[in-house]
């Protein structure tokens, strides 16, 4: 689940409209060590509890259900993301308002963070603790990496969502969430604390940070239509780039754009994401490119992007109900292969 | 006699309004000639049946999840707050509900939740197999529930109080009314209900419990009828319900804080009058129907406020073998939905439809068409061919039809920031083909069907490539399969044992994928089974019914392209009912899942175990 803008009560309607669910029963292999090769997180369909992930090892292997094979018992409703630290796994599962965490080796679960309202992504921030973002509080909440408790909570935007850990700092997107925002919080991650809140283009909803220690932003933009479906205004996606705490320039795409899944190659030079009205494509940006690109790298939609060694991988979840597929590409834009993954696979986590 | 039924009511302590059990079955029959509902009017050459008591008792804790779960092949799905029905392997969205000839499906989502239509309050149930939208309108796509209330103008004077005490806290009460003679009918029922449905069920070898899953409800449901001469009929059917539900989240969302309120009040004024070959009935409709659904620490708080008018007036003509009808109405739906832009919309549609047929003893025929107008969905003509033909014992039967569903005002005017309403979505457009053969003697009667259905352009909720959920008119579904039922029964000394026999066979495939890498295509509907079966058996001996049901449902898939899917199940339900002369009462203890199957009917939503459950009926 990564589209920024999914509302709740929205998707209550359309679960009721579509149905949908999982009880899987295809893993014939045998659970192998998770090293060599990368995760997928299958969000699942909303109300049912079939999140999942998919393991695919370097070969292109894949092994679905990794979780539930492993521990006998459903993930969850809503895998939202995954992040690997140190030896673990940490599963955020949107709507079950937890976060399962498993061995990186074997996937057993080693513990349960629960009763976190509707948790979206979780990073590292020291040796001890992390941060996870919360739709439900508009918060984020310190966890404790040893006992796994949460020490506090420190209020941010509305909509917390993606996280970068940068120079001591973790800079939050606030997407929204279920209404609108247009901030990045900035919290001093020794002393837990927002130091800073940084106005940027509408609806922030991913973030990376480059060679240089520059933190760049992608917005959405905002589109508001009245009872005729006219569109009563519309502000336009941008990219922002951020030095130390500040604004330093702003690139503006087209208006009706939803620009979305800001991802960035291993040696921070180049910026990749979708973006397009009804038809959305994968573009490239070099960090020091002064002006947006009109020509796509990948003329393809996907539903999540990723980027791992050289390549750029993309997820498409055909027609939410069944199993979807990852597609992996080369930085140049050049397809490699592709495998069928689980429902809805939404985000990527690599080792 | 009555302020003792009254004092025994307020005494049980429960706080709201409510309604009762329903008076014995057999009497509707009688009066069908003076009152006849439209679905026995139309119904030559399709599947209809009534329900009646043989194999159930109606009670206000079993409403009609249960009662098309045991006695039918309808296939239930239970979640959260909703339970739906899937006939002939369409989606819920496909089964009409009508009350006394009126639509009452939720304007806002074009569903209705079968846990608010109990089995008690109404002395005809009944279901139509295959849509009918000719008559019934938009949604009559897979099938048709009815409740009816049909005055009888003969002397009469019954009460009826009825207490039910079930496992994981379901109490409910209900009392009813009816007095009649050959001037006025009149009936009220009211019925309430608690429940804390706290079962039990595993989840990672460890006992859970269905925490958050409490309802309270009362419903309120009455008929007033005048014969206000020996030709004319002034009718008032009322309907109140309020049910107020936790809404549980599926094992991996325990703790659930969502909770939902249903709210509707429904009047219907009828009058109807009858000069020789022709009659004529006009009626008016005013519905409320509310649903509150709040969430509150995700901070979501939503509801709809739906109004409906529905006028109708209905001329029927008999020369000779030919009978002619033309229907005339207008559906006006105001709808207040906290995610409408500017909050509301309303619609207005008319629609007429006429049907003609040709009727002997042995022949019958109807061919009718329907035709809607609405400014801002384009409707087609809707015909309907039917005809049957009975040779001694056995009756053969067949309909070629078409069906529709319209876009409801979800899928036109919702709005918010991650999905939005399509006004340009066309109506769901399905034929249907069927053909049976029914055979009946004293011993034993046999249904068979064999029915062939399409829906095209199926509207469905889908992410567009901005990440936007709209719904678009892109499913194709076919759905074939044959019906069957028997019934015999067998009499041993004064032990008789009444069977009934349901089975059905179903293939129900979507045909058009929405790319190459769609793999639903050709593949079986999710939550739509194969195969699913039920076998009924009441032993009747002196005072002493049993009532023995089995019923199996065939695995359902739960991804569409088949990978997924909960397993079949079989369970056993068992009622043992004694008959108390004296005070003139019955006894009905029931178990429910009696071999204490762990089974599901939607994804991670676990159903009860064995539970019992004790109902006492006083009749006065």
């Amino acid at each position: 689940m990564k589209k920024t803008t999914k509302k709740i009560a929205t998707l209550i309607i359309i679960s009721l409209l579509i149905t949908s669910c999982t009880r899987d029963t295809n893993s014939p292999e045998t659970n192998g060590i998770y090293n060599e090769g990368y995760f997928v997180t299958n969000e699942g369909n909303f109300n049912s509890g079939n999140g999942s992930i998919s393991f695919v090892s370097n070969d292109g292997v894949v092994e679905n259900n990794v979780f539930a094979t492993t521990n006998s018992f459903p993930l969850g409703d809503v895998v939202q993301s995954m992040s690997i630290i140190d030896e673990n796994a940490f599963i955020v599962v949107n709507n079950s308002s937890k976060i399962e965490v498993a061995s990186i080796d074997s996937m057993i679960s080693v513990g349960t963070i629960e009763n976190i309202s509707s948790p979206r992504y979780i990073v590292k921030v020291s040796n001890t603790k992390a941060y996870i973002s919360d739709w439900g509080s508009n918060s984020i909440h310190v966890l404790d990496l040893n006992s796994l408790e949460v020490l506090s909570t420190i209020n941010v935007g509305n909509g917390p969502e993606k996280m970068i850990f940068s120079n001591g700092y973790v800079y939050v997107c606030n997407v929204g969430g279920w209404g609108y925002e247009k901030t990045i919080s900035v919290i001093d991650a020794e002393n837990d604390i927002v130091t800073n809140t940084i106005e940027v283009g509408d609806k922030p909803n991913s973030i990376v940070s480059d060679i240089n220690g520059n933190i760049w932003v992608l917005c959405g933009g905002f589109t508001e239509y009245d009872a005729n479906w006219n569109i009563i205004s519309q502000t336009a996606g941008s990219l922002v780039k951020i030095t130390g705490f500040s604004v330093v320039s702003t690139l503006n795409f087209q208006i009706g754009n939803n620009p979305s899944d800001l991802i960035i190659n291993d040696n921070g030079t180049s910026l990749f994401y979708s973006d397009g009205s009804w038809s959305k494509n994968v573009y490239k940006f070099n960090i020091t490119d002064l002006e947006l690109t009109n020509s796509p790298l990948i003329s393809r939609n996907f539903y999540g992007l990723g980027y791992n060694d050289g390549h750029i991988y993309g997820t498409d979840a055909v027609d939410y109900v069944q199993n979807g597929w990852s597609y992996k590409y080369t930085e140049s834009g050049t397809i490699v292969d592709s495998v069928q993954v689980g429902i809805i696979p939404g985000d990527y986590c690599f080792n | 006699m009555k302020y003792n039924i009254f004092n025994i009511f307020i005494l049980s302590g429960f706080p709201f309004i409510l309604v009762s059990q329903s008076i014995s079955d057999s009497v509707l029959l009688e009066e069908i000639e003076l009152f006849e509902s439209k679905e026995l009017k139309h119904s030559i050459g399709i599947r209809y049946e009534i329900f009646n008591k043989n194999f159930n008792t109606f009670s206000y804790s079993n409403s009609f999840d249960e009662i098309l779960e045991k006695n039918t092949t309808i296939y239930v799905k239970s979640y959260g707050a909703l339970n739906t029905p899937s006939f002939r392997g369409t989606s819920a969205s496909h089964t009409l509900v009508s009350w006394n000839g009126i639509p009452i499906n939720s304007a806002a989502s074009g569903l209705t939740d079968l846990r608010l239509l109990p089995l008690n309050g109404f002395n005809n149930l009944g279901i139509s197999y295959g849509g009918n939208s000719t008559i019934f309108g938009s949604g009559s796509v897979g099938g048709t529930i009815h409740l009816n209330n049909i005055p009888i103008f003969t002397k009469s004077n019954n009460s009826n109080f009825t207490i039910e005490k079930g496992s994981f806290g379901l109490n409910t009460n209900s009392l009813s009314t009816q007095k009649s003679n050959n001037n006025y009918y009149y009936y009220i029922n009211y019925s309430c209900l608690m429940d804390s449905n706290n079962f039990e069920y595993v989840f990672n070898n460890q006992n859970r419990e269905n925490i958050h899953s409490y309802s309270e409800g009362e419903s309120l449901i009455s008929n007033i009828s005048f014969l206000l001469s020996k030709n004319s009929i002034l009718q008032f059917n009322f309907w109140k319900t309020y049910l107020f539900r936790e809404v549980p989240g599926n094992i991996t969302v325990p703790n659930s804080t969502a909770e939902q309120t249903d709210k509707s009040e429904r009047y219907l004024f009828t009058l109807f009058n009858y000069y020789k070959d022709f009659k004529i009935k006009v009626n008016h409709a005013l519905l409320f129907d509310n649903l509150y659904y709040t969430d509150i620490p995700k901070q979501i708080n939503s509801f709809y406020e739906g109004i409906t008018n529905i006028s109708e007036i209905n001329l029927d003509y008999n020369y000779n073998k030919l009978f002619t009808r033309l229907n005339l109405s207008s559906l006006n739906n105001h709808l207040k939905n906290s995610s409408y832009e500017n909050l509301e919309q309303t619609d207005l549609t008319n629609s007429i439809y006429s049907s003609i047929s040709y009727q002997t003893n042995n022949f019958k025929n109807e061919f009718s068409l329907r035709k809607e107008s609405n400014k801002s969905i384009n409707h087609p003509f809707i015909p309907s061919f039917s005809c049957e033909l009975k040779l001694k014992n056995y009756k053969l039967r067949g309909r070629i039809n078409k069906n529709f569903r319209s876009p409801t005002f979800n899928d036109r005017f919702w709005i918010s920031s991650g999905s939005i309403g399509n006004m340009n979505l066309r109506p769901e457009s399905g034929t249907n083909k069927e053909i049976g053969l029914d055979f009946t003697s004293n011993i034993i009667s046999c249904n068979l069907t064999y029915f062939n259905l399409n829906v095209d352009n199926w509207i469905l909720w889908n992410q567009q490539e901005n990440g936007v959920w709209m719904p678009e008119n892109i499913r194709k579904v076919n759905s074939k399969g044959l019906e069957s039922k028997i019934n015999f029964n067998i009499n041993i000394d004064s032990l008789e044992i009444r069977n009934e026999f349901n089975y059905q066979y179903n293939l129900s495939t979507n045909i058009l994928g929405i790319d190459n890498l769609d793999a639903s295509v050709g593949k079986q509907l999710i939550y739509t089974p194969r195969n699913k079966a039920n076998l009924n058996s009441r032993f009747s001996f002196n005072n002493y019914n049993l009532i023995f049901n089995q019923s199996f449902v065939g695995k359902v898939y739960t991804s569409s392209d088949n990978l997924n899917f909960l397993k079949s199940h079989y369970t056993v339900t068992l009622k043992l009912i004694r008959n108390f002369e004296i005070i003139n009462s019955e006894l009905v203890f029931t178990i429910k899942n009696l071999f204490n199957q762990d089974y599901q009917t939607y994804l991670n939503y676990p159903q009860p175990g064995r539970n019992f459950l004790i109902q006492i009926n006083i009749l006065t």
